[in-house]
């Protein structure tokens, strides 16, 4: 019995390997934070880990990619990710005059 | 896949199919947007890929939130986040007009760059308070050293204007939606006949092209 799901496990391990990504996430402040996700997973499952993590509102991050803004419902295969690529999250701007007025 | 990469990058198609497929918008944000709600970098950034680009191929988009990133002094984060996409100067001098929304004390101003008259012009719609005009001229100055660093020095010795007889602002929640307004005209050649009251009709508009765009891109998932 031993013998046969180790041999499965070794045909196993490099196909789940390849099924999932490293990425990081950088923040404004410099602070980087890693995440290991399924390339077929959509990127919101990252996106609210990151912004739980750092207490603050989803829709006030922009989470960028090759200088692009992300969408919750992308995945990094849609977009091509690679192993180690990395997200910025940076601070929406808002501005109404409020602060001059 | 380093190889798909590599011709991504010399070609920008990349850069290009990133700025069709990825948008930020938020139901419960949308409706807001309808009442008061202050407009942000990322909706506004939103609205000028998924509606002005395509209306307007003569005129050259910069990032809303690079000057966010210059008033942190985060030169480095810039280049870092928008590497050599941010600053196509090739494509930018061709253009008829650079577009550049600033955020500053929680206030959006516009600035526009005409490369045939050689000349930035600068958009306030509350035009009593100097420090924007300030900060522009500074952000301004920064934004020509970063571009002959690409090796695109003309633009160093452009006029700077301040644009006069503006539609003004006459409350504290709209001026996003003034910089939408006049990005809009500028670009499309419009006469500058808006006032306020048009605000709520840019308001809806923000919110008509976002959800169209969510139709479309759904569509083309169920496809």
């Amino acid at each position: 019995m031993s013998g046969v799901p180790g041999t499965q496990e070794e045909e196993k391990k490099p196909m789940d390997q390849s099924a999932h990504i490293n990425l990081k996430v950088k923040g404004q402040d410099g602070n980087e934070v890693f995440f290991r996700i399924k390339r077929s997973t959509q990127l919101r499952k990252l996106m609210n880990a990151y912004c739980d993590r750092q207490s603050v509102d989803l829709n006030a991050i922009a989470f960028l990619f090759d200088g692009r803004r992300l969408r919750g419902d992308q995945t990094p295969d849609e977009l091509e990710m690679e192993e180690a690529d990395e997200i910025d999250a940076m601070l929406h701007q808002t501005g109404g005059g409020h602060g001059v007025a | 896949m380093i190889f798909l990469r590599y011709q991504y990058n010399l070609s920008s198609l990349r850069f290009d199919y990133l700025a069709k497929v990825c948008i930020s918008p938020n139901p419960e944000r949308l409706k807001r947007l309808l009442s008061r709600e202050w407009l942000d970098t990322g909706i506004m950034q939103n609205w000028f890929d998924i509606y002005l680009k395509p209306k307007a191929p003569h005129a050259y988009f910069i990032d809303t939130n690079v000057s966010d990133i210059w008033l942190r002094e985060d030169k480095h984060n810039y280049i870092h986040i928008f590497g050599e996409y941010g600053w196509r100067v090739g494509e930018m001098h061709k253009c008829e007009i650079i577009i550049i929304p600033m955020c500053y004390l929680e206030h959006f101003i516009v600035i526009v760059g005409y490369p045939n008259a050689k000349r930035w012009d600068y958009y306030n719609s509350m035009p009593g308070y100097s420090q924007h005009w300030e900060m522009a001229v500074e952000f301004i100055h920064w934004l020509n050293e970063s571009f002959t660093a690409y090796n695109w020095e003309e633009p160093m010795g452009w006029r700077r204007r301040i644009v006069e007889n503006v539609p003004l602002q006459e409350n504290s929640h709209d001026c996003g939606f003034f910089v939408m307004a006049s990005v809009e005209h500028v670009v499309l050649n419009q006469k500058f006949e808006f006032t306020q009251r048009d605000m709520m009709y840019y308001r809806c508009k923000l919110v008509i092209n976002q959800y169209n765009r969510q139709l479309e891109l759904h569509r083309k998932r169920d496809q």
